[in-house]
């Protein structure tokens, strides 16, 4: 497809106001899907179209056309959306950016690169990489749970699910220093490591995985997975083969945002973590400290290096779990 | 199935029965909010301070309010971290009288063009009350501190907050440094004291002094390093904590300061000399804050025993120069201490 | 997948002891903290005028932001599933920003855009004071529930197609009859949890917050920011425990509400 079809196409879709025109649309929206699909742009995008096409139901299917949008998404609406996204989020952003930027790119790249902010961001890096692995394993399953088991009290435990969104960070971090700290209950000592933030942030991204995936997995084709258990294949080989590729995006976008979660969190890990340069700093912490002694600059540095680092994840994851759709699709 | 659903709507009608039943209680905080009564008021002062000096706060303000020059002003007080509420008022935060716990704090608002240069230029230096560095141990005293050297025997650890972001840190390591250092005249003996006690006894690094009480009773280490008033607070709270106060130790000193584009200058002015009037030393005295007031400061002396040699930042030139040449970070030789301690 | 009771029972097991150890252990710490000294030493820990004016003001910005996450974050994912115009993968990035911003950075920023300094300064100086104000906490708690709603709706959007709403407008309805009659009630659900997350979230927060609030008890402290205002500037920890049970009863209060909802749901 040239640019200039494209372009035409475009202008066309942006052009067509309220009537719904089922004929010309049909080609011009498969193309920016497939558009959408090259970007690498959003897993979620082919999310429900994703398990119509799934092997099992005979031939690939073409998928789900296109139609013109109705309603809100207009060019007025989607100015608006821009805008208030502008005001909201971006604008505050850009005058960070910018700040950080007082001292030129130099400047920028001397604040990163010191020696404590490498150190904290490495200590944040790692730490999340941890807690989302954990996370997409265990978030998995407890969705897993939630969906396909049955027991008593099961709506309770889905309900509490999205506690640690309601509880402010330093009461997680006061009550994770009594069960975890130097006088734990249990016998558990994990003030000041790195297992102490562990546990504090998957406390706090506990509700991520699990809620991405369950939508998925309420929707999943079950007669998919019987019929491959029918033919014989294992429990582990129906799940590697028929449920897994079903759940990925939604795994890697939940594990995704916990992992950007995990690197930007603050409060929980104040108290638990003992902000141990180099040790157990976390990049917050080290933030907060050049606020603290009026370096703003620095603390912008090192909050845009963040800011780049949860962009870069979350975009690609997003590039990896559309090829993983994609791949799926191509084997079928 | 339709019975759990009731019975869950039942559950939530009530929780949210009780929450909202809760909303209307009667009792009355110790936040001492100004309530809604403050239609009367003839002017409301808002008041930036570091989170300690509030339960002396909480003793002076009603006090004040009974005085002449204090009728019918009312109180606005936010409390937390001296830097972040000094940074706060810089950045526009309406505010008409501050206490903070370092000087710098203030110096930040002269430079701002929101405190007047002069304003330490009264017979106390703007201080309206301090306290001394102390060492809370627990109850019995298990390692026998007494004294700093203690601190360093092996297997003692000494829990103090990190120095580039707490106040509080400043005045604690600057003790030992002034002692070590007879003043800051042995200049190698200070820092290698402090070397020692940083790169063996102090782990965790709390961005408080606040927190670094926390952690100290939620049980880490052996030792606290603190303000006297501090120690006195959680003393008399019953955690089962003591304090030892070393001999030579340091003098701190929290400064208080107006805002001079003040809508209130009147009322804040009068409540900022009110604190050194000796009604005021003295409810501050009772709250645990050593006195300025030298009456009051020797009525209170068996509360407050004067340590042998009592060192302050004069002594060391000033917080300037003791910020410059000790704190500032990558070029002061705490701070590279600290840097090194953590490598 | 046909999973056979020993494994059904032990991947219950399992999920079960995460959440136990994870959630249920640390919420039944503050839970026994809060309530063993008597429930009237609760309620009039949370009931005093501080906490009250904290209570409502907790509300006052949850029901200021939700409406307003309600009608752009419905937008915002309708552009994003049915729009197609240059920037949208872009778009979709910002969406999820917010999450990944540390709180701390949300009010740096923002009193960098709005304080007396800032880009926007200027409104300060005419008077107009956001920052140290309501409408500075008002925003920094949009900034980070932004993104709940959209993602909520979304997928909804996604699965529901434009058939109907092709039909509907077929028959003659207007733009806003489709998406009243049509729209609206389909992604109803996606959108109820995308509030109570709003809600949850919106509580909770405090980082962002309690850099661009004044912090006068009474008059610019939530609930969250009593929380910490009375552990770390009281030593009041019961007080805090109070306030922060308080805090997660309302949470739970929202969060039941929508499992009766889902019920509902599932029963359709």
């Amino acid at each position: 497809m040239t640019a200039e079809t494209d372009q035409q196409r475009r202008g066309a879709a942006d052009a067509a106001p309220l009537s719904p025109r089922p004929g010309s649309d049909g080609a011009g929206a498969t193309d920016a899907a497939e558009l959408t699909r090259r970007d690498g742009t959003r897993p979620e995008d082919d999310r429900p179209v994703g398990h119509d096409g799934h092997p099992g139901h005979g031939s690939p299917e073409p998928r789900r056309r296109r139609l013109p949008r109705i309603g809100v998404a207009q060019p007025l609406g989607i100015g608006v959306v821009t805008l208030w996204l502008s005001v909201i989020v971006l604008l505050p952003l850009a005058a960070l950016t910018a700040a950080s930027f007082g001292e030129g790119l130099s400047g920028l790249w001397d604040a990163v690169t010191a020696p404590s902010a490498i150190a904290a961001l490495w200590v944040t890096v790692l730490v999340s990489a941890i807690v989302a692995v954990v996370n997409a394993v265990l978030g998995t399953l407890v969705a897993w749970v939630l969906v396909r088991d049955e027991f008593p009290g099961k709506r309770v435990v889905n309900a509490l699910i999205d506690l640690p969104f309601a509880l402010p960070t330093i009461v997680a971090s006061i009550v994770l220093l009594s069960l975890y700290g130097p006088n734990s209950p249990i016998g558990l000592q994990l003030n000041a490591t790195r297992w102490g933030l562990v546990v504090a942030l998957l406390f706090v991204t506990l509700p991520f995985v699990v809620r991405s995936v369950q939508p998925v997995l309420i929707e999943a084709d079950r007669e998919v997975e019987e019929a491959a258990a029918s033919l014989g294949a294992s429990n582990w080989t129906t799940f590697r083969r028929i449920v897994l590729p079903t759940l990925a995006p939604a795994i890697l976008g939940g594990t995704g945002l916990a992992f950007a979660r995990a690197i930007g969190e603050y409060g929980s890990v104040v108290l638990i973590g003992g902000d141990i340069p180099r040790e157990t700093q976390v990049a917050s912490q080290y933030i907060q400290q050049q606020i603290e002694i009026d370096r703003p600059l620095n603390a912008a540095a090192v909050s845009v290096a963040l800011l780049a680092i949860a962009f870069l994840t979350l975009l690609l994851l997003r590039v990896l779990s559309s090829r993983t759709q994609r791949r799926e699709e191509r084997d079928v | 199935m339709r019975r759990p659903a009731i019975a869950l709507a039942a559950i939530a009608v009530t929780a949210t029965l009780g929450l909202t039943a809760c909303a209307g209680g009667g009792a009355s905080d110790t936040v001492a909010a100004p309530g809604s009564d403050s239609s009367s008021a003839t002017s409301t002062i808002n008041l930036y301070a570091y989170a300690v000096p509030k339960v002396g706060f909480d003793a002076v303000i009603p006090a004040f309010q009974k005085t002449a020059a204090g009728k019918g002003v009312q109180f606005q007080q936010s409390y937390g971290a001296s830097g972040d509420q000094s940074r706060k008022v810089a950045a526009g935060a309406e505010a008409d009288f501050v206490n903070f716990s370092v000087e710098p704090d203030v110096t930040r608002l002269v430079d701002a063009g929101l405190v007047d240069p002069s304003w330490n230029a009264n017979e106390h230096k703007g201080i309206p009350f301090g306290s001394v560095v102390t060492i809370v141990v627990r109850k019995g005293n298990p390692k026998g501190i007494k004294d700093w050297d203690d601190l360093l025997k092996p297997g003692v650890e000494v829990v103090t907050p990190n120095p580039f972001s707490s106040g509080s840190a400043k005045w604690n390591l600057l003790a030992p440094y002034a002692a070590k250092s007879n003043g800051g005249a042995d200049k190698a003996a200070g820092l290698a004291y402090v070397r020692a006690l940083v790169s063996d006894h102090v782990k965790i690094q709390p961005k408080s002094g606040r927190e670094a009480t926390e952690a100290f009773l939620q049980g880490s280490g052996d030792a606290l390093l603190s303000y006297e008033n501090e120690a006195l607070f959680i003393e008399k709270n019953g955690d089962p904590v003591q304090h030892v106060t070393p001999p030579t130790t340091f003098k701190i000193e929290n400064p208080a300061a107006v805002l001079k584009g003040s809508e209130n200058l009147k009322a804040a002015t009068a409540f900022n000399t009110y604190l050194y009037t000796p009604e005021a030393q003295k409810l501050l005295a009772e709250a645990g804050f050593r006195p300025v007031d030298t009456t009051v400061a020797k009525e209170f002396a068996s509360k407050f025993p004067a340590p042998t040699k009592l060192w302050t930042i004069a002594d060391l030139g000033g917080w300037k120069s003791v910020d410059g040449t000790l704190f500032k970070k990558d070029v002061g030789d705490i701070a590279k201490i600290y840097d090194q301690a953590t490598q | 997948m046909r999973v056979s009771r020993a494994t059904r029972l032990s991947l219950r097991l399992v999920a079960l002891g995460y959440l136990f150890v994870l959630l249920a252990v640390p919420i039944g710490v503050i839970l026994w903290r809060s309530f063993s000294p008597g429930l009237s030493e609760f309620i009039a820990s949370v009931s005093t005028p501080a906490a009250r004016s904290a209570i409502n003001l907790s509300l006052l910005i949850v029901v200021i932001v939700v409406p307003l996450n309600v009608v752009f974050g419905i937008a915002t994912a309708l552009a994003l599933v049915r729009g197609r115009f240059r920037g949208r993968g872009l778009l979709q990035a910002v969406v999820d920003l917010p999450f990944a911003v540390s709180p701390i950075v949300v009010g740096v920023a923002l009193i960098m855009l709005w304080g007396a300094g800032g880009w926007f300064g200027a409104l300060d100086q005419a008077g107009l004071k956001v920052i140290f104000g309501l409408p500075g906490m008002v925003i920094a708690t949009i900034f980070v529930t932004l993104p709940f709603v959209v993602r909520e709706v979304e997928p909804v959007l996604h699965e529901i197609g434009q058939e109907q709403e092709q039909a509907a407008s077929t028959l003659g309805a207007n733009r806003w009859q489709t998406f009243w009659r049509i729209t609206l009630p389909a992604i109803r659900w996606g959108l109820t949890y995308g509030v109570v997350l709003t809600v949850a979230r919106a509580l909770g927060e405090f980082g962002a917050v309690i850099m661009v609030s004044s912090g006068f008890p009474g008059v610019s402290q939530t609930l969250t920011l009593l929380v910490h205002s009375r552990y770390i500037d009281d030593h009041n920890t019961y007080g805090a425990y109070a306030a922060a049970t308080l805090l997660m009863g309302i949470a739970l209060v929202v969060l039941l509400l929508m499992t009766l909802l889902d019920r509902k749901r599932s029963d359709r």
